[in-house]
């Protein structure tokens, strides 16, 4: 069996699909952070397995997906940064705690 | 004429007020303060300028060429409706109108410098009156400078808005008060039929263009080509006659015009004498392609014109407030120029309008000069003989009030003559009437003069009577000069070139429907031209010497009325009940109607209210569920929501 | 690259060096510098401002194949700068001195997003312009005030936001492994996503990259079901960038989806456009409907935000050359509207900003009672924004929503969402007169309820210039819309209009009506069922 595009893009999927539900079932928001880390991979995987077997040679998708895994440190970075914030507030990260605003 | 000239001149007019207005309201309670008058006057005078500049350009401009529409811009680009272009229509009756507007506006500005101030201190609301005043000039220009009916009426209720703010400048008095609601509301019925008359122009003809509107109007047929039913244009005509009854105080609905004189009196003479009142007579100028395609409306305007003059010339003649006065002589002069425009002679009618302007600006103004050292007192029994207290606003007084009663030579004369010359050639009854006025408008004035500068020097206990200083004694001057000489416009014997200035206005409409009312192939006699004119000057001047026999030697005379006529005088003296009747008639059963009305409201509408919102708010309610503060639930709401779409673009 | 064409990227060098700037100065620890940070934010984007005035419209500019200086680019650079200088004017004395360097540096970045994503050409280019739009956000909500709702709101809107950022690059990835690049336009023959787009039928793979994008910036404009986040996010953050939390990332999501329309030569499949008519219909109401039982204001002009982006939706869904005059420009109508919307809405949270009440910032409509008594002028121009919200006459709003329901009225019978649309416009117009309930209990608060305590102003000169520039143009706007509908009808139409699209009527500016769409293939590509599994 040769590995196609397909195969990337479901393993792609699955990563979405782990990402949507760490974010929907963990309360930590460092765990949430996680999720999200998960789900933005996963279209750098795509970026790159589309790259590989469909592009037109000009290395989009390569270069997209390395900017990706730049703005995903970037928002590790920002998620401590506003993590530390709500916990010098609430004095928790459970993001359950954060039901103020509501309505 | 240079259309790029006209297109600025006609800018800066409107803008430069405006200007002003925003200007001084928004920097006057901080930064101008007592200063603030410069900032109108600016205004007010660059518009003045270009009225000049604009106006230079019409007399310049060669025969047939001396109306232009000026598209100014888009309201929605290539727009296939002309209703919702801004555009200017210049011609010699605008750029006339633009003149009287602007220079008399100048001339009250400057008036109301020291006429605002109480012993040199300003009074409260000292830089709203101005910020007021600049605004009413911008409307009014616009009023005038609109090439269509939709910037007529902007204009039209523009100014209805401001009169209504300078009626109850000070809203602290009730009786200002209830006179600025009384003014809106009454004007809100003849804007009622203004505005069906628009709107049903709109549906007959399917524009609102002048140009185009006049145009088809004079054809007999609309835009596809289909004639139009004579009873069409009398019912635009006579809607359009009710929105001129509103502004101009015509019968019935006069009643608001004397109330509105609890204005500061630099406003009775800007607004409520020389330029907004003649708004009416102005649209009716301006309509003349549908008024005089109509016969009976013309009819009908010609007899509100006259009964009006009458009827208020009657009322002035036992009041005794000057201002009240000065507003019933105003609704009778008027009344005269509605006259003039209901018997074809639309170009008189804005001549007198013209002359108007000078000598009733003038005359309020000097009554406000009278109340000013008066401290606030206007009532003629409270004081009297102020000849010598009140030298130039005596003299300047007396000009406007020879002009007023039709004195031989004066301004009023000439075009108060041309009125009655051709409503007599038009119809005896209405001659007449205008005759009888004549004499009773000349009695009133004089009566009002006498009392106030002739016999005893009688000044109420506490004041201290003063002549007003020189920025009130200016105008009054500039005024007095223009009540005795702007007539001479109006006659051919010294060049006076007025009606052939305004002929290209009305060829085609008024002059060339005269035929109606005067019989073709009669040359004017002299005895027409001339005769008249001797026979209502020996008229003025027999009232002018009635009154001063009865008013300065003895004062018996007005005793003696009053206990001889009681019923008469009652009746004028309450202005033939016609406020009570309206009492009566209209706004109580109206004031139950709307106790009914509150019932029904707080029951029914309510509950119906209650109802119409029940819908969206429990439609609201169920949204809301969604809004329930949990992080992860609104992501998963809107995971779930791409889901949703994701199903139904690929499931369908 | 030569320098002529780096000038014309004067502006977005402007605010970067000006925000860098910002934050160097407002790094020094003397307050009075600090004090600095303000004005130089403020001249900052004037400059830029002047700069865009200056550069015009270019023709059609490739800067770098990412880049297209675009009629887009300089109305989109105009509004967004003269917004932001408002902004900037409404937060002037945000947050302590010692955070305004950073905070101030943020606003800008924030505006340098919206600036990039008007003249992006590369789905790259335009991903990372939308997020340098959103991350300075979260920071600046949590930067706006010390109180455990900002941090809330912060924490909300960051993590929904990296979801939504991470669906629109996975967006983004299908619609690249369809086109096989991710260049939006060439002008030559070169491949892009726009000549991809006109060779006709789409894939399933570009349906999901295409609704996936949608999603994504469906919720940077705050449109159903992506607008959950709204009504805490805005009321948790502080009024002064609450004004900036309603437009900028508006405007930049609305712009990116015009890039992203126009790329696809305005030509989605039907059951794609029946999505977003449907997104459309219950954004407008489920956001006034919302918004009606409020009465937190910052709330209440969260979802009235909601209801403000189903109708400019409806605008975007009639497109760019639905009929034959100016009224039937729904692109035009959108980028006009989002402008109004930008000044009303702003002004309106200015309002809140320069009020306290019992030492508290204002925030309900008890809180707004006698407002007007207080300061009159200030209630003037609330009532002139609320009444431009509900869309009365005399005032921009007006126009706005006449430019958008017309739009849609205006469809030709060709057209197979005619009926559709009509039916929108309609649902549009019975929202609008919802909307005006809510919107008159603030003009009711601020007018006729009396208080025991009138809220007491706060605010220094620089947020009462800014409620000024808010409201005046509003009226201005009324008597004299031409001057910004006739740039946003030459944006609609962006110059740099490839030669494989749609043919553009040189002298009417009108272009061709779009060609009715064939039914969706989805077994077009041997990859599309993967992606459906």
């Amino acid at each position: 069996m040769t590995i196609g595009v397909t195969h990337f893009l479901v393993v792609g999927a699955v990563m979405f699909c782990c990402g949507l539900y760490t974010m929907s079932t963990k309360r930590n928001a460092i765990g949430i952070l996680i999720g999200v880390e998960l789900v933005l991979n996963s279209s750098a995987l795509n970026l790159v397995a589309f790259d590989r077997y469909m592009g037109a040679g000009r290395l989009d998708g390569q270069i997209m997906a390395l900017f990706i895994i730049v703005l995903a440190a970037a928002e590790a970075a920002l998620a401590v940064g506003i993590c530390i914030n709500v916990y010098r507030n609430l004095a928790t990260v459970d993001v359950d705690k954060a039901t103020q605003l509501r309505g | 004429m240079s259309i790029e000239t006209l297109k600025l001149c006609g800018i800066i007019i409107l803008l430069a007020p405006l200007a002003a207005a925003v200007v001084a309201g928004a920097l006057g309670t901080r930064v101008l303060k007592s200063q603030t008058h410069w900032v109108t006057i600016l205004g007010v005078g660059s518009a003045f300028t270009c009225s000049c500049l604009v106006f230079n350009q019409v007399v310049g401009a060669p025969a047939g060429e001396s109306m232009a529409t000026i598209p100014i811009y888009d309201w929605i680009p290539n727009a296939t409706a002309s209703m919702f272009r801004v555009e200017l229509l210049i011609d010699p009756l605008t750029s006339l109108m633009l003149l009287v507007v602007t220079g008399v506006a100048l001339l009250v500005v400057i008036y109301s410098r020291d006429y605002m101030r109480d012993h040199g201190q300003p009074e409260r609301g000292y830089e709203r009156f101005f910020a007021f005043l600049a605004l009413f000039v911008f409307s009014m220009c616009a009023l005038v400078l609109g090439g269509n009916f939709i910037l007529l009426y902007l204009g039209w209720e523009a100014v209805g808005l401001c009169s209504y703010l300078l009626i109850g400048f000070y809203y602290d008095r009730p009786t200002a008060a209830a006179a600025a609601k009384k003014a809106f509301l009454v004007n809100r019925v003849g804007d009622f039929g203004f505005g069906l008359g628009i709107l049903l122009i709109y549906l007959t003809f399917g524009s609102l263009e002048y140009t185009a509107v006049f145009d088809m109007v004079s054809r007999g047929v609309d835009a596809a080509g289909n004639t139009v039913p004579s009873s069409t244009i009398t019912t635009i005509a006579l809607l359009l006659l009710c929105g001129a009854c509103g502004k101009s105080a015509q019968l019935p609905l006069h009643v608001w015009l004397p109330d509105a004189m609890e204005g500061p009196s630099p406003v009775s003479a800007l607004i409520h004498a020389a330029t907004m009142v003649t708004a009416g007579i102005y649209m009716i100028a301006r309509c003349g392609a549908i008024f005089s395609a109509s016969a009976t409306a013309m009819t009908v305007v010609a007899v509100i014109g006259a009964v009006t003059a009458l009827f208020a010339a009657t009322i002035a003649l036992v009041q005794t407030d000057m201002k009240r006065i000065l507003a019933y002589s105003t609704i009778s002069q008027l009344g005269y120029m509605v006259l003039g425009a209901g018997v074809y002679a639309a170009d008189s009618a804005v001549f007198h309008l013209f002359t108007h302007a000078f000598f009733k600006a003038l005359l309020f103004l000097g009554a406000g000069s009278v109340m000013h050292a008066m401290g606030g007192i206007i009532d003629l029994r409270q004081f009297g003989g102020l000849r010598r207290v009140l030298p130039w606003t005596f003299r300047t007084f007396v000009i406007g009030s020879l002009a007023l009663a039709g004195f031989p030579l004066f301004s009023g004369f000439f075009s108060k003559d041309e009125i009655i010359h051709h409503a007599l050639t038009a119809s005896p009854v209405l001659g007449v009437m205008a005759l009888v006025t004549a004499a009773l408008t000349a009695f009133y004035t004089f009566r009002m003069v006498f009392l106030a500068f002739w016999g005893r020097e009688r000044i109420p206990e506490g004041v201290h009577a003063h002549e007003s200083g020189g920025w009130m004694l200016a105008p009054l001057m500039i005024l007095s000069v223009g009540a005795v000489f702007a007539g001479y416009l109006g006659v051919h014997a010294v060049g006076g070139g007025f009606h052939e200035f305004l002929a290209p206005v009305f060829e085609h409409t008024f002059a060339a429907h005269r035929h109606v009312t005067h019989v073709a192939g009669v040359e004017p006699t002299l005895w027409d031209e001339y005769g008249l004119m001797v026979v209502s000057g020996a008229i003025a001047i027999l009232a002018i010497a009635l009154a001063y026999v009865l008013y300065v030697p003895q004062r018996w005379f007005p005793a003696l009325v009053k206990a001889s006529a009681v019923r008469t005088h009652r009746t004028l003296w309450n202005k033939y009940y016609v406020d009570e009747l309206y009492d009566a008639g209209l706004v109580s059963p109206a004031r139950r109607a709307g106790r009914v009305c509150v019932g029904l409201d707080d029951y029914l509408i309510d509950g119906l209210v209650w109802l119409a919102t029940a819908i969206p708010r429990g439609l609201g309610y169920s949204a809301r569920v969604l809004q329930s503060g949990f992080l992860q639930g609104y992501g998963v709401s809107m995971v779930a929501g791409i889901a949703i779409i994701m199903m139904f673009v690929f499931w369908s | 690259m030569n320098f002529e064409q780096l000038s014309m990227l004067a502006p977005e060098f402007t605010m970067l060096v000006g925000g860098c700037l910002a934050l160097l100065v407002g790094a020094t620890s003397a307050s009075q510098r600090a004090q600095l940070v303000s004005p130089l934010a403020f001249i900052t984007i004037v400059a830029a401002l002047l700069m865009t005035l200056s550069l015009g419209t270019p023709e059609s500019a490739q800067v770098i194949p990412g880049l297209w200086l675009s009629s887009l680019t300089f109305y989109v650079r105009c509004v967004a700068l003269v917004v932001g200088a408002i902004i900037v004017l409404v937060n002037w004395h945000q947050p302590t001195a010692s955070e305004r360097g950073e905070y101030m540096a943020l606003i800008l970045f924030s505006l340098l997003g919206v600036l990039l994503t008007a003249s992006s050409n590369d789905l790259i280019v335009l991903f990372f312009s939308i997020e340098l739009v959103s991350i300075p956000t979260y920071v600046l909500i949590g930067l706006s005030r010390e109180d455990s709702r900002a941090s809330e709101s912060a924490v909300k809107y960051f993590f929904l936001g990296a979801l939504s950022a991470a669906i629109l690059a996975y967006g983004m990835s299908f619609l690249y492994g369809a086109a096989g690049t991710t260049l939006l336009q060439t002008s030559g023959d070169g491949a892009s996503i726009a000549a991809w787009a006109s060779h006709g039928v789409m894939s399933g793979t570009a349906i999901v990259g295409l609704l996936l994008i949608l999603a994504g910036l469906a919720f940077k404009v705050a449109a159903v079901p992506l607008h959950v986040y709204v009504g805490d996010v805005y009321e948790g953050a502080a009024s002064p960038i609450t004004g900036l939390l309603g437009f900028v990332p508006k405007l930049a999501g609305f712009v990116a989806l015009i890039q992203i329309f126009s790329a696809c030569q305005w030509d989605v499949p039907d059951a794609a456009y029946w999505a977003i008519w449907a997104m459309a219909a219950a954004t407008m109401t489920v956001g006034n409907v919302v918004a009606l039982l409020q009465t937190n204001v910052k709330r209440m002009l969260a979802y009235s935000s909601v209801a403000h982006t189903g109708y400019m939706l409806v605008a975007l869904l009639v497109g760019p050359m639905a009929g034959h005059g100016p009224m039937h420009n729904g692109v035009a109508a959108l980028l006009f509207y989002i402008a109004v919307y930008g000044a009303m809405n702003l002004g309106l949270f200015a309002v809140l900003s320069a009020f306290a009440r019992r030492g508290k910032p204002i925030e309900t409509l008890d809180d707004l009672a006698g407002l007007a008594t207080v300061s009159p002028l200030i209630g003037l121009a609330t009532a002139v924004c609320s009444f431009s919200l509900m869309g009365l006459p005399p005032t921009a709003g007006f126009v706005g929503k006449l430019y958008v329901f017309s739009s849609a009225f205006s469809l030709g019978a060709e057209h197979a969402f005619q009926k559709p649309l009509i039916i929108l416009a309609v649902i549009g117009v019975v929202n609008s007169a919802i909307g005006a309930a809510y919107y008159l209990r603030i003009v009711a608060s601020v007018y006729i309820r009396e208080s025991d305590e009138s809220p007491t102003p706060v605010a220094g000169h620089p947020v009462r210039w800014g409620i000024a520039l808010c409201s005046i143009p509003l009226l201005v706007l009324f008597v004299w819309p031409v001057g910004l509908l006739d740039t946003a009808r030459q944006a609609s139409v962006p110059t740099n209009a490839p030669v494989h699209s749609v043919k553009v009527v040189e002298a009417s500016g009108i272009t061709s009506a779009p060609n009715t769409t064939p039914p969706v293939l989805l077994n077009e590509m041997p990859f599309a069922a993967a992606s459906r599994d």
